[in-house]
């Protein structure tokens, strides 16, 4: 396995384990929240400084259905993620407290909210949509290809884990803050908090579920002949 | 067509989970019916008449129940107009109006017969509140929040040891509670107290409060389950939902 594959499959674990993390700020602790922010926003640079070629080959090549929806996807986890961290700075009660701005607060908070939710479900969509990507690591890591019963295996799991998410979507009414229905996020503090971390796994499963089928589909169309 | 049904099989355990799952995720739980024996109560409603006519006289010894409350109406400047239409955070009572928090304390009030005590700041917070960015009380109250300020309060309880009970009531204010709370927390020792907590919120529910609260006053009995309602539903509180709230945890047992 070649060194750079090496790092670019940790940094995307990293950032997998840590966006649910973020999700749950209040829950998770008001400083780390800004401290794991602010890691987020470097690994994510680091993620498209690994990538690099997507930007290289941006303007090259024939646009596939599929190739279109992965761009705009991409194109909007980048303008989600660059706000996020721009609104989260101003917002910042700990590590950028000594910024000190007070100035388009209100305007930060919905911002911050509306951007990170957006962030979350469309990560979790190019999350499915490059499944094989995830695969091609398990299978690195295990020195052999999946066989066909532990892809079902997986798959069960999955679409369990996923349907668990739509309900957990539905109870937290996530769409809400997405759309700025809402204007405070609720946390239920009488949870424990890695028990709300791993609903919000199970969103993000949802969406890549979601995600891997609808590529999987349009895949299909685009190619007609086969 | 494999991938229809799979479809239709997801969605069917979508709705079997639904009907087990605990769905409470709305901070309306505590208005929820709850069956009430009406022996003392009908005796503190009494006591709660008496008393209710001159509110905020504390020297009105007697009751060893204290319900001290923040609110926005009552804290803030006369510059701007209260919009009572656009602000969430007013109740109307023919010509007056209350803050949600003060129409709250005053149905606890109803039901105990406990002393009302509003805290307020000496320094009154701007009164421009809309939903423009950048008004001034959101900019005001962000600095606060930033600074951990302890406002100084404007109003006092001379004679707190006279009181076992202390319900206390604040709005939800980014995050967390108003810091003028913490200055009432700060101010008075209530150890060996019962504190009874209430919250009205933006749908931010109390957030953590409860161990806030319990970080403060280690020594005082804070009770946890606290009553919280979203600020559209205030105005439709009626003094038997603070009576279902307090047969739920006991109240006076
Ligand atoms: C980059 C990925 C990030 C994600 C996914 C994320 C996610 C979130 C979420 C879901 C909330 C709760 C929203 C609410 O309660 O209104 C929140 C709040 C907050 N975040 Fe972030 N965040 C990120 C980055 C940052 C950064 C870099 C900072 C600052 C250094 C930051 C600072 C804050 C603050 C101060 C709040 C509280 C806002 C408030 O009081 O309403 N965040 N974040
Ligand atoms: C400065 C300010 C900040 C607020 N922040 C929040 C918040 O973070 N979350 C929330 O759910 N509601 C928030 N609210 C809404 C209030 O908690 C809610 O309207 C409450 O019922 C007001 O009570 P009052 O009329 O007694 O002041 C905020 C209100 C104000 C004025």
């Amino acid at each position: 396995m070649k060194k750079k594959s090496i790092i670019k499959m940790i940094v995307d674990l990293i950032m997998t384990i840590l966006l649910p993390l973020l999700m749950i700020q209040a829950l998770a602790g008001e400083e780390l929240h800004e401290w794991i922010g602010i890691f987020m926003f470097l690994l994510f640079i680091l993620h498209h400084l690994l990538n690099f070629n997507w930007h290289k080959n941006l303007l090259k090549g024939k646009y596939s259905v599929v190739r279109s929806l992965g761009t705009v996807v991409n194109a909007g986890i980048l303008l989600c993620m660059i706000l996020s961290a721009i609104s989260g700075i101003l917002l910042s009660q700990y590590v950028f407290a000594f910024l000190n701005v007070n100035q388009g607060i209100s305007f930060a908070r919905a911002a911050h909210m509306i951007c990170t939710h957006w962030m979350f479900v469309l990560t979790s969509f190019h999350l499915g949509m490059h499944l094989k990507i995830m695969k091609g690591y398990m299978e690195q890591a295990r020195g052999k290809k999946l066989g066909t019963v532990s892809s079902r295996v997986f798959a069960i799991l999955f679409a369990v884990i996923g349907v668990y998410g739509l309900k957990v979507f539905i109870d937290t009414k996530l769409w809400q803050y997405m759309f700025y229905q809402a204007q405070f996020m609720f946390y239920d503090f009488n949870r424990m908090a890695f028990g709300v971390y791993l609903d919000y796994v199970s969103m993000m499963v949802l969406f890549a579920v979601i995600g891997y089928f609808v590529s999987d589909r349009l895949k299909k169309i685009s190619m007609p002949k086969k | 067509m494999k991938k229809i049904k799979v479809l239709v099989l997801m969605l069917i355990l979508v709705t079997l989970l639904d009907g087990c799952g605990n769905t409470s995720n709305e901070a309306s739980e505590n208005t929820q019916a709850a069956t009430t024996s009406s022996k003392n109560e009908t005796a503190s409603e009494e006591a709660g008449l008496n008393e209710s006519e001159d509110q905020n006289t504390l020297e009105n010894a007697g009751s060893n129940v204290l319900i001290a409350y923040f609110s926005r109406i009552g804290n803030i400047d006369s510059e701007h107009e209260i919009d009572a239409v656009s602000s969430a955070s007013v109740v109307t009572q023919g010509e007056n109006i209350l803050g949600n928090m003060e129409y709250m304390a005053e149905l606890i009030r109803d039901v105990t017969g406990g002393d009302i005590h509003f805290i307020e700041t000496s320094k009154q917070y701007p009164s421009e509140y809309d939903s423009s960015d950048n008004n001034e009380l959101d900019v005001y109250v962000n600095k606060e929040n930033r600074e951990n300020a302890r406002p100084e309060l404007a109003t006092h309880v001379e004679n707190m040891d006279d009181y076992d009970v202390v319900f206390l009531g604040f709005p939800n204010w980014y995050g967390d509670m108003p810091m003028a709370v913490y200055s009432f927390l700060d101010e008075y020792d209530l150890s060996g107290k019962k504190i009874y907590l209430f919250n009205s919120s933006g749908g931010g529910g109390p957030r953590d409060a409860y161990s806030k609260t319990s970080g403060l006053e280690p020594d005082a009995e804070v009770e946890k389950n606290i009553f919280s309602v979203s600020h559209s539903q205030v105005a439709q509180l009626t003094d038997q939902d603070m009576q279902d709230w307090l047969s739920e945890i006991g109240y006076g047992n």
